[in-house]
């Protein structure tokens, strides 16, 4: 199957590496942008370097959802997964709108409430994982199925 | 030798500095401190027990945590989840938004979500001097025991 890999820098980038076991054994684009932990990528990944978006960068995530729509067009992966943060939003939104399926991890930081950029794509998106079983309380389209470590 | 790791974040944790720096002084910690202070670079001449150094190798920095009688760390989950491991005495202290220390408050939350495994943090100096004069236990067990979310992705999407 041909997935795109969606995450900001930092933690979110190291839960998607942490996912590795699921991801390698798939033809598979990265997307995120520039900083020294994400640039170790491009010796051995094929990235698509984005607009730097960090939290509640507003016009950055409408220029990135532009950007999405055409990686998505030009790429056609049958899977979108995101572990966050924000860059999560335009490639859902774009996913959803090209009838892609869209997968989203929030970040293990949220025991009892999702992220903003959750929260954004709560009903967009197809399947949304969280870390902690106390999550899917309040929302029950949230599943629980163990921990991205 | 107490272990005082800040994280390589491009944000500022000044505040945690200077708070070794006063306890230092206070003489509530009077033993070496080595400080590993990533982006965070002390902008005063520290007190004599102080090593300040950049950023530590893995292997590095696992050997100082052996070393130490207490390790402070800022509230990230990967440094979180190698104290667990190690077994180390630990107390966490999440950077705030409000200090300019992160872009949002996640480190206080991830603190509060790991506080019911037994993870101790604090968020006050007064609090932090206790956890100096009186460190907690070594952390027995695995931080995050839990099935691998990366299993269930494979046997869902192959």
């Amino acid at each position: 199957m041909k997935i795109l890999l969606v995450c900001n820098p930092g933690g979110h980038f190291a839960t998607m590496q942490s996912l590795r076991k699921f991801w390698s054994a798939h033809q598979r684009e990265w997307v995120t942008y520039e900083r020294f932990d994400t640039l170790q990528l491009q010796e051995k990944e094929q990235v698509h370097w984005v607009i730097k978006q960090e939290a509640r960068e507003v016009w950055r995530a409408f220029a990135n959802f532009g950007k999405a729509l055409a990686i998505l067009r030009r790429s056609r992966p049958e899977l979108i997964v995101s572990t966050g943060a924000g860059l999560a939003v335009p490639f859902v939104l774009a996913g959803k709108l090209l009838g892609i399926k869209t997968v989203f991890i929030e970040s293990i930081s949220r025991a009892e409430d999702l992220s903003l950029s959750g929260k954004l794509i709560y009903n967009l998106v197809d399947e949304l994982y969280v870390q902690w079983p106390e999550c899917t309380v309040r929302y029950p389209r949230a599943r629980y199925m163990g921990v991205a470590i | 030798m107490i272990l005082v790791t800040l994280g390589t974040q491009f944000f500022p944790f000044d505040r945690l500095v200077r708070w070794i720096d006063e306890l230092l002084a206070q003489g509530v910690i009077d033993e070496p401190v080595l400080l590993q202070h990533g982006e965070t670079t002390p902008t005063r001449p520290m007190h004599p027990l102080v090593t300040a150094i950049y950023s530590l190798e893995i292997g590095e920095m696992q050997e100082a945590v052996r070393r130490s009688s207490l390790v402070v760390s800022h509230a990230g989950q990967g440094s979180a989840r190698m104290l667990a491991r190690l077994g180390a005495r630990f107390v966490l202290l999440p950077r705030l938004k409000r200090h300019g220390e992160h872009i949002d408050d996640h480190q206080l939350l991830f603190a509060q979500a790991v506080a019911r495994l037994g993870v101790p943090h604090c968020t006050s100096r007064t609090e932090l001097a206790r956890y100096i004069l009186q460190p907690p236990a070594p952390f027995e067990g695995e931080l995050f025991k839990a099935p691998s979310l990366a299993d269930h992705l494979v046997l869902r999407f192959g």
